[in-house]
This record gives structure tokens, C-alpha cells and sequence, in this order.
């Protein structure tokens, strides 16, 4: 399944990849940026804040700072490049969101503090056919989690460019990237239809055996 | 070195990690199974979160390349294979009780598992469904042409036959060519076979040998076959495995479908889990995305299941968690505990038999019923059940009427005679073929857009001639045994009467049963076809006479 999916084979991914194949190759041609990253962009953006209205707006702010960096473009890939001034231009937005600019507090950033009983990794996988549900975790997540997530699967960044973009050190983000994840599990192990709330102390006691 | 937090296997997974950091972790891996497993959930779970955050949920069926598929198109050939599937499966369903003289996929999600595994097949496996339904059409498309090359060879003798001949030769050839490319075969007759840890292997594999090993990351489905089957490592298509010990500790991102003598699974399964065997044991380590379809005369269920349960079997245990429902058909059932069921619980046990439930266990709604038939139960005592000899009196009565009724309308139908046992043999071999020629003919009518009701229509012809044809043998039968002649109707009567007896108290029989069903369906076919073969060519003979 994963060689399917780095060849883009799902039908989302795969408009995408024609869009690798034939989109400007320099972000000179304005037009052809947008028509053609328009989409995947708005995407983001709307990830990112969780707001469709904001989104739009985030887009045209994205697209306006394009144009004005088009001429310092140092040739990496269009895409990546686009992706990168959306993703900053959102981080901003967060912070002006957040309680004094800051998205972050240190104690979100410490390894210490991590929770010590990760749900297992499954109970996003055994969610995957309740699609809806996945979804409403992710919209319920704190922005400061959300970011990174979107950031890391999203936009395909490494750790070093989310570090960039959210100003913060890569092993911050290691830590980030799994609170959020840890998070989404939480939100799912703990659905009720799942699992009767009277039932999870003794299934808890069970797996940690 | 103890095992490292979390967060970093998380890291790693995500190539977060940088080098002087990952080494040791990965030189930690090398020797710890545990944290292995993580990183494949890991792994798995990345996978999710990209199709969760790039809105690519649910996942939509992967798009057909261009130029794939013959003549018809693949998307139509399936929706239609799907919609025969269902469609038998409704004719079957829909059957009353007494007239189903041969209905093997009762009970045991069989029919899932067919339609599942379609479906499977198509999209993990393209290239085996491809080739398949290939020499599927390559028959359909044979067949055409023998009749045009025996319509041609009337003006130029065999070189019609000989061009029909060589066009299907050339096809088959590049199919199998096509087929073998994309699917990686590995084969021993008394070793060993095994793949590495290290190992990756970038398509689908079939394996077989003596004792399967699969360590290694397989990317597409795998086929394991052996008298040891072992799979501890990463399948992220399909599984399907067979052996007389097989035990599964790896992760499989599609679905499974094993059978053995003693089957184990501590696994991750994101699709469904279908498993047959003596002992069949989801260990608490088992976690299933999908539904469970489990035939066993010994099972233990105490992993975790995210949606159905049906099962099937002597003896069941139940400590594990099932998302929604759960249905067994078992002679002996206790849940423990542990065990959760929040939905509804269908307890078809033998008349007399309570499951035993101890106060921990957390069952939704349960619905106690009785066992029909007693299927799990030991021959002897079936057959001395009265719901079990109702049973029979009512096949017996209505094969019955229905013989009579099908004499009265065409007594030419019972005109078959079984003198020789190449004779016999014959009709075993033309029953068989007759089969699956209709069932192959009927799916593949139906995958033409106007071939549904057509294809109906040859699904229940099939089904007709799956009741129709054991009153045929009975009637030979009988008359074998009362010495009499077709002639006269009381004489009929009797005769199909006396053979009806014999059949029905040979197929109740513990294990020949089974057996004699199976031939006497084969047979009663073959004796049906060889009949309408000879109306034809008679009515052919008596129109060229007119002529």
C-alpha cells in the first residue's frame, strides 16, 4: 500500500501529481501558480486554522507574498517553495490567534511532561474506516498541536523545516508531532461507541499487563 | 539498551530523527521484537494521518491505469462480478430451508469472504485478477470461435480451426507473460523458504515450501503455503496463507485469510480476518480493523476487534474485545471477564446447552437461539434430533412433487439410464464442467452492461439443475431397484418415491454424506446435460428430415 501511495495512487493524490508533472516550473508565471497550486493550497491553509473563511483569505495573502518573493526564488522545487510561504503565513495567523503571540509553552515543548501511556497507534487504524470520526479529532484538536501534524503530512515538511517555520528546535518538534498524535489516539480509543466507558479502566489494566 | 521513549520511535518513523540518534535506535530494533511492532504500527499509523490531513478519506478505490483490462473494461466487469455475487447470494439466501440439497457457504461467511475476496483480488492484486479473468474471456472468446470455425470449416475445412487455435495460443502467451512480471515466486520442495529482516520486497510474493518465513517487509499481498507458516513480518497488502501450523505475529494492512490445522494470530490486521482450522486462536496481542469470520472446532478470541464477529465451531472462548455484533454458531460457548460485546450477541447453541458467562464479561443485547440442525455436533447425535429428521421429511416430501410435477410435464427428463460406470464417471465429469461453465458463463454475461437479467436468468438455470438433478438419479435409482420401466405414471411414482428414501437416508449419513451430496449433485447435472445434449441434436435431425 505504501508503494501505491508514494506513486500517488489514491484518486486525491493523484490530480496532484499531474500537477507536479505539467505546473510552472518558476514562480514567475503567476496565473499558472495559481490555477495550479490554488487548491492544494486553500487545503492547508484550511487545516491549519480550521476556518474555511480565514482559509480564503490566508490563500490570497499566501499567493500576494509569492508574487513579492518570486524574484528571491533560490530554484527549489515550486511546490515545496509555495507550501513553505503558505505554511509560515498560517503560523503567523496562529499566533496572533494565540494568548500573547505565543503558540507554544514550554511545558507543550518538554520531553518530560510527554503522557507515559500512548494509546497504541491502532486505534487510528482501526478508526480509519469511520472517516468522520477521524476527521472531527483532527478539527478538535488545539491549534499548537494541529499545526505540526498538518505541517508533517500535509505539506510533506521535515522536522528541520516545521523547526523553521514554527521557531522552535527539531527535537521540540519530535515532541510536538507526538503529543499531537497521542492526542488523536486519545480522541479515538476513548469514543464511546468503541468502547463502554465502565469497560476502559479494566481494558487499560489489561493492555498495560 | 532499554527500550526508547515513544516519542522517538515516532521521530524515526517520520525521518525526524537525526543520524547520530537514529543509529542506536536502529541498532536497538535489530534486537527487540517489541519496539519492531511499534515501529510498524507507527508506520501504519503515519499512513493514516496522511490520508486523514490530505483529505483523501475514505480511501477511494485505486484508479485503473489506462489500457489495462480487456475488451470490456475492468470497472464494468467488476461492479457486475460484484453484482452476480450478490445476486447468487440472494438466490441462495432466498431458497427456501428443505430445497437446498447443497449449500456448503451456510453459515460460515463463506459468501463474504468470496465477494471480499473479489474485491481484494481486483484491487491489491490486479495483475492475478487481470490474468484470471484474461483466461475467463480467453474461454468465452474460444468458445465463440470454435462455433465460427466450425460454421467456416463447412466451406474451408480446417484452416478456420487452425486460425482459432493459434489466436488463442498468441493471447495466452502474452497474458502469462504480463501476469509473471509483477508477482515474485518463490518455491522449495523441501527447504526452507524465508524472507530476511532485511529483506523488502517491492510487489506481491507467493511462497511455498516446506516451511514459509517471512520476516521481511512484503509491499504488496502475500501467499504463503506450507506445513509451517510463519509471518512475523510486515504485509502491507492481502494475506492469504495456508499450512498445518500457521502462526501470524507481523502486521497486515489489508485483510487475512488463512486456513491450518492450528492457526495463531497476534497481529495487526487493518482489514478483515478470515481464519479456518481445528485450533483457531486470536491471541490478546490481535488487533483487527475489520470484521472476523472464524471456523474452528477449537477457537479462543481475545484479541481486539473493531467491527463484527461471526463464528463457527465446537467449542469457543471469549476474552477479547468486539466492536458491534457478534454471532456464533457453537456447541459450547464461555466468555470471560475480559470479554466486550457492546452490540448484540446471537448465541445459536444446541437445544439444552446455556453459555457460560462470568459477571465481569460487558454483553449488549444477547439473543439465545437454537441451533438448527446441530451442525457442530457430533454426527450420531444430529441425526437422532427431531428438528433434524423434520428436516429430511420435508426435502423428501418436496423433491417428491417436484419429480412428479416435472414427469408430468416432460417424463423425457427422467429417460436417462446409467448402464456402465464410464458411463457414470461421465456424467460426474460433464456435471462438473456443466457447473462451472454456467457459473464462469453467468459472470461473464453478466459483466456486459445488458447482461444482468440474462445472467440471472443462467444463475438460476444453474440452480435449477443443482435440485433438479439429484430427483433425476433418484428416479434411476429407483427404477433400478424396482426394475420398472418409465411407462406408467403410478410406476414412476414409486419408483422416485423408493429412490428419493435411498438418497436422502444416503446423504444423512455422518461424513460419506457430505461426500455422496457432492457426487449426486455432479451427477444429476452431468445426467440433465447429456439429456438436453440429445433433445438437441434430435430436434436438429428431425428439422434437417423435414428440411
Amino acid at each position: 500500500m505504501a508503494a501505491r501511495d508514494a506513486s500517488g495512487g489514491s484518486a486525491g493524490a493523484a490530480p496532484l501529481r499531474a500537477v507536479a508533472a505539467t505546473g510552472p516550473s518558476s514562480p514567475l508565471d503567476h496565473a499558472g501558480l495559481v490555477s495550479h497550486y490554488g487548491e492544494e493550497v486553500l487545503r492547508l491553509c484550511r487545516r491549519m486554522l480550521g476556518h474555511a473563511h480565514d482559509a480564503e483569505d490566508a490563500r490570497s495573502e499566501t499567493f500576494l507574498r509569492a508574487q513579492q518573493a518570486a524574484a528571491s526564488w533560490d530554484g527549489r522545487p515550486v511546490r515545496a517553495w509555495l507550501l513553505g510561504i503558505a505554511s509560515h503565513h498560517c503560523v503567523d495567523r496562529l499566533r496572533r490567534r494565540a494568548l500573547e503571540g505565543r503558540l507554544f509553552e514550554a511545558r507543550d515543548l518538554g520531553e518530560d511532561d510527554l503522557p507515559a501511556q500512548a494509546a497504541s497507534p491502532l486505534s487510528l487504524l482501526l478508526a480509519r474506516e469511520r472517516s468522520g470520526q477521524l476527521e472531527s479529532a483532527l478539527a478538535e484538536l488545539p491549534d499548537k498541536y494541529r499545526a505540526p501534524l498538518v505541517l508533517r503530512f500535509l505539506a510533506d515538511q521535515s522536522y528541520a523545516e516545521i523547526a523553521a517555520a514554527l521557531g522552535v528546535s527539531d527535537a521540540q518538534v519530535a515532541v510536538l508531532v507526538f503529543r499531537a498524535k497521542a492526542r488523536l489516539r486519545e480522541a479515538l480509543a476513548a469514543d464511546p461507541r468503541r468502547k463502554p466507558r465502565a469497560q476502559r479502566g479494566e481494558a487499560e489494566r489489561r493492555e498495560s499487563r | 539498551m532499554t527500550c526508547p521513549p515513544e516519542w522517538q520511535l515516532s521521530a524515526y518513523v517520520d525521518a525526524g530523527l537525526d543520524p547520530a540518534a537514529a543509529k542506536p535506535l536502529e541498532l536497538h530494533l535489530v534486537s527487540c521484537a517489541r519496539c519492531r511492532r511499534r515501529v510498524v504500527a507507527l508506520r501504519d499509523e503515519a499512513r493514516v494521518l496522511r490520508d486523514l490531513v490530505g483529505e483523501r478519506l475514505p480511501a477511494p478505490p485505486v484508479p485503473a491505469e489506462a489500457g489495462r483490462g480487456i475488451a470490456l473494461g475492468l470497472p464494468v466487469a467488476t461492479s457486475a462480478l460484484a453484482l452476480v455475487s450478490f445476486g447468487a447470494g440472494a438466490l441462495v439466501e432466498s431458497v427456501p430451508r428443505p430445497f437446498r440439497w447443497f449449500a456448503p457457504t451456510e453459515e460460515l461467511g463463506v459468501m463474504n469472504m468470496l465477494v471480499d475476496l473479489a474485491f481484494a483480488v481486483r484491487n491489491n492484486f490486479a495483475a492475478w485478477f487481470d490474468f484470471a479473468f484474461a483466461l475467463a474471456a480467453l474461454a468465452a472468446v474460444a468458445g465463440v470461435a470454435y462455433f465460427a470455425a466450425d460454421a467456416l470449416a463447412r466451406r474451408t475445412r480446417a484452416a478456420g480451426r487452425a486460425a482459432a487455435v493459434l489466436l488463442a495460443l498468441s493471447c495466452a502467451a502474452a497474458l502469462a507473460e504480463r501476469a509473471h512480471a509483477e508477482i515474485s515466486i518463490r518455491e522449495s520442495d523441501e527447504g526452507e523458504v524465508r524472507v530476511g529482516a532485511d529483506e523488502h520486497i517491492d510487489g506481491s510474493l507467493v511462497a511455498m515450501g516446506e516451511s514459509v518465513t517471512i520476516d521481511g517487509n512484503i509491499a504488496g499481498d502475500l501467499l504463503a503455503f506450507g506445513k509451517t507458516v510463519r509471518i512475523a513480518g510486515q504485509v502491507e497488502g492481502n494475506l492469504f496463507c495456508a499450512g498445518r501450523d500457521v502462526e501470524l505475529t507481523g502486521s497486515v494492512s489489508g485483510s487475512v485469510h488463512c486456513a491450518g490445522m492450528d492457526v495463531r494470530a497476534s497481529s495487526a490486521v487493518g482489514g478483515n480476518f478470515y481464519g479456518a482450522g481445528q485450533d483457531v486462536v486470536l491471541d490478546a496481542e490481535s488487533r483487527v480493523g475489520g470484521d472476523v469470520a472464524l471456523a474452528f472446532e477449537d477457537g479462543q478470541l481475545e484479541g481486539e476487534i473493531a467491527r463484527d464477529v461471526i463464528g463457527a465451531g465446537e467449542d469457543l472462548t471469549v476474552a477479547g474485545r468486539v466492536g458491534r455484533d457478534a454471532t456464533f454458531h457453537v456447541g459450547e460457548i464461555t466468555f470471560l471477564d475480559s470479554a466486550v460485546v457492546p452490540g448484540k450477541v446471537e448465541l445459536h447453541l444446541p437445544e439444552g446447552e446455556e453459555p457460560t458467562i462470568a459477571a465481569g464479561a460487558a454483553l449488549g443485547s444477547v439473543e439465545r437461539k437454537i441451533l438448527e440442525g446441530g451442525a457442530p455436533q457430533t454426527p450420531l447425535k444430529r441425526i437422532s434430533q427431531f428438528e433434524f429428521i423434520r428436516r429430511q421429511i420435508v426435502l423428501l416430501v418436496s423433491a417428491f412433487l417436484v419429480g412428479i410435477v416435472l414427469f408430468a410435464l416432460a417424463p423425457g427428463m427422467f429417460s436417462a439410464r446409467v448402464e456402465t460406470a464410464g458411463r457414470f464417471f461421465g456424467a460426474v465429469g460433464t456435471g462438473l464442467l456443466a457447473l462451472s461453465a454456467l457459473l464462469i458463463g453467468g459472470c461473464l454475461i453478466g459483466m456486459t452492461i445488458v447482461g444482468l437479467p440474462a445472467a440471472a436468468l443462467v444463475l438460476f438455470v444453474m440452480a435449477a439443475m443443482i435440485f433438479i438433478g439429484p430427483i433425476a438419479v433418484a428416479a434411476i435409482v429407483g427404477r433400478t431397484v424396482m426394475r420398472s420401466g418409465l411407462g406408467d405414471f403410478r410406476e414412476f411414482a414409486i419408483a422416485l418415491g423408493v429412490g428419493l428414501i435411498l438418497l436422502v437416508i444416503l446423504i444423512s449419513l455422518p461424513v460419506v454424506g457430505v461426500i455422496a451430496t457432492i457426487v449426486l449433485v455432479l451427477e444429476g447435472v452431468g445426467l440433465l446435460t447429456f439429456e438436453a445434449l440429445d433433445w438437441w441434436s434430435e430436434r436438429r435431425a428431425a428439422r434437417a428430415a423435414a428440411a
